[in-house]
């Protein structure tokens, strides 16, 4: 069912001589959420505003519910947006903002007029209708004591419901949501985010969702598109990006802790070694890994004179407190101008957690990552049983 | 909102500083600038005020009080009830023609990119022209045998008309001298005015499906130029009142009063026949008259800005 699915093909902008983005082909299935996230300037949000039609693709296809909507403009797209300011109209109610994409196609233009086009006759059921939906949708966000007021007496997390609300109003074939969240404190943030994912869950609709922020791409998706300077890096399920980032550099972008990057060199027979420790692995076809990437929770920390089996010696330089975890800053001992972090629960884990204090670290076989020069995922296969038991995790 | 976000803001000064200063620290920093406003402002204005109850003549020695006898005679004035009335028509025919036109122009202009700055330069133009002037121009445009607007009017085939010396049209002349110039000063503010629309109303509006641009400015240009609106409205209807330079220049207020208005007969009462106490008394009633005008236009917009 593709009917309301949302497509982009080849989609190609430049400003002027600044490419902005170079060829993105990517497309939300019916009932998907879909986010594109990167770093501001990425061109993550002239892709939406492409979508929306409010900026023109210098080449490429749009397609909303299988149907080229390249040169339509907004209003014949079918599409709902909210954008990261809300964009509402400030001297409206609430009710009229929300009612305003209503009325733009249910009452003909003279009838939208202030003043007189009250007086337009004929169109008293059209105006009940629309009264009727706007105060739905109001009640199903929750906010229908606040019809009456203006956007300047409304929270951020109150207008970030109006602009929902607008956008609800009508059942479009998609909706465009632009940073939604990035303007509200972190709770209300938290708190929309799981609220919104509810809302499309619920409603089965079809959402293309910007942000910058990782975390939120994170929780909200059902597949997230990674973009860097107008290309997209991977595509695929939140888990999947996390766990199989098909470069460095989205290795690096997703995730709250940075990822820990460590050189790597051959030492034949497709082997490699990290630091002098040889990983318990083998790459095939090529051995040109450059760099060894493992995410925070997958360093582990022991006691120095607990050391066992294959591992790093390091020091403590400091242990950052996360709450319910900590995350602990290792300088190791073979290449004193890195760093390395590793995510521990907080319980019970300070007994050894002084600066300067030696330890010895291991890393999680199964998480190793491997990446080429370029920043390219290297695939490699474990060298044996016997070695990759020996890099286990101590209990 | 601005009124609640101010009252926030300075409703609870820190208890501690409001003390701190103390006695008469705080006036002794005011005291230069109220000096400055009495200076300017209040001594001239009670200085009228004071003469306007005298039979002072400029060049009498002392004061002789008269009450409010100059108001009385005022109000029985035929020549100056004709020339308030003049004034009321002229700023009725100018203000309104004024705002739209300079509407109309900016919209225009808005919407040009490369040619933009040019216009605003053109625009401009007659802001910083001075009146006097630019009468001297107008005064050749609209001449009754030899102006160039008169032989476009005879070319089509109507009788020429005399702007200046026609009782019936002298005040419409003027009138458009004076639109020119303010209409050009409505675009300038108005063109400051769009700038300050954010373009993300017009994608909302897009995205809403407003697609008609006469919908799109009721939707979103009008009311975010509510503002500006009322700040040029106040303004081209002061100046309006104020009319004076090109009446002194062109008409002297004939002909027979026809172009009279309240500057023109203060000047004429004051300066000709040196009455300094009856123009005293024009120019406070005319002072009133201006304020409760653009008190009430402010007010009535800022009555509904308020529930914003």
């Amino acid at each position: 069912m593709i009917k309301n699915s949302v497509e982009l093909i080849d989609v190609r902008k430049r400003f002027g001589t600044t490419p902005v983005l170079t060829g993105v082909s990517l497309a939300a299935a019916e009932g998907e959420l879909l986010t594109v996230v990167g770093p501001s300037g990425c061109g993550k949000s002239t892709l939406l505003r492409i979508v929306a039609g409010l900026e023109a693709a210098d080449g490429g296809m749009v397609r909303i519910g299988g149907r080229d909507v390249t040169q339509a403009a907004p209003h014949a797209r079918d599409i709902a947006m909210v954008f990261q300011n809300y964009a509402l109209y400030p001297h409206l109610t609430v009710r009229a903002n929300i009612e305003t994409p209503l009325r733009t196609r249910g009452l003909p233009l003279v009838a939208r007029l202030p003043a007189v086009g009250r007086l337009w006759p004929g169109l008293r059921e059209a105006r009940l209708r629309i009264r009727g939906e706007a105060e739905a949708v109001a009640a199903q966000l929750e906010i229908a004591e606040l019809l009456e007021r203006r956007p300047g007496q409304l929270s951020g997390g109150q207008r970030q419901r109006v602009a929902l609300a607008r956008a609800l109003v009508r059942q479009p074939r998609g909706f465009l949501l632009d940073e939604p969240l990035s303007n509200l404190d972190a709770k209300i943030r938290t708190h929309l985010r799981a609220e919104l994912k509810a809302l499309q869950r619920a409603l089965g609709v079809t959402m293309v969702l910007v942000t910058h922020d990782q975390v939120e791409a994170m929780s909200l998706s059902d597949r997230i598109a990674v973009m860097f300077a107008g290309r997209l890096a991977q595509v695929g399920s939140p888990d999947d990006v996390y766990r199989r980032p098909a470069t460095l550099q989205v290795a690096e972008f997703i995730g709250d802790l940075p990822i820990n990057r460590l050189p790597v060199e051959p030492i034949g027979d497709g082997r490699v070694a990290a630091l002098g420790m040889t990983l318990p692995l083998r790459i095939f076809p090529r051995v040109d890994a450059a760099t060894l990437a493992v995410r925070p929770e997958h360093v582990r920390i022991v006691p120095a004179d607990r050391r066992s089996g294959s591992g790093l010696a390091a020091t403590v330089a400091h242990v950052e407190a996360l709450g319910s975890d900590q995350a602990w800053h290792l300088v190791p001992a073979a290449a004193p101008t890195l760093r390395l972090i590793a995510r521990q629960r907080s319980i019970g884990a300070a007994a050894f957690g002084d600066a300067g204090r030696p330890v010895w670290v291991r890393l999680d076989p199964d998480a190793l990552m491997l990446f080429d020069e370029a920043g390219d995922r290297v695939e490699f296969a474990f060298a044996g049983e016997g070695e990759q038991r020996s890099l286990e995790a101590v209990p | 909102m601005s009124a609640a976000s101010i009252s926030a803001q300075t409703g609870a000064p820190a208890p501690g500083r409001a003390r701190a200063g103390g006695g008469s620290t705080p006036y002794l920093m005011l005291a230069p600038a109220l000096f400055l406003l009495v200076l300017a402002w209040f001594a001239p204005i009670a200085l009228v005020a004071l003469m306007s109850f005298t039979r002072y003549k400029l060049g009498d020695t002392g004061l002789d009080f008269i009450g409010l006898a100059n108001y009385a005679r005022a109000v029985g004035d035929g020549r100056v009830v004709q020339a308030a009335g003049n004034n009321l028509i002229y700023a009725a025919m100018v203000v309104p023609a004024s705002v739209l036109a300079g509407l109309g122009f900016a919209l225009l202009i808005n919407g040009r990119r490369a040619s933009r700055g040019l216009y605003e330069v053109l625009f401009f133009l007659p802001v910083t022209a001075t009146l006097v002037p630019m009468s001297i121009v107008w005064l050749f445009l609209l001449h009754g045998r030899i102006g160039p607007i008169n032989s476009v009017i005879a070319w089509f085939g109507f009788a020429k008309i005399d702007f200046f010396t026609d009782p019936k049209v002298v005040l419409f002349a003027l009138a458009v001298i004076e639109i020119w110039h303010l209409a050009a000063f409505a675009t300038i503010l108005y063109l400051a005015g769009l700038t300050t629309i954010p373009r993300v109303l017009y994608d909302a509006a897009a995205i809403d499906g407003e697609r008609h641009p006469v919908g799109r400015f009721f939707l979103v240009t009008g009311p975010m130029l509510a503002r500006t609106t009322v700040f040029v409205v106040v303004t081209t209807t002061v100046t309006a009142l104020q009319v004076f330079d090109t009446v002194l220049v062109l008409t002297r207020g004939g002909p027979m009063g026809a172009s009279d208005v309240m500057l023109n007969r203060i000047y004429v009462e004051g300066f000709r026949s040196l009455e300094m106490g009856y123009a005293s008394a024009l120019t406070m009633l005319f002072l009133v008259a201006v304020l409760v005008v653009s008190l009430v236009q402010t007010r009535s917009v800022e009555r509904r800005a308020a529930d914003r």
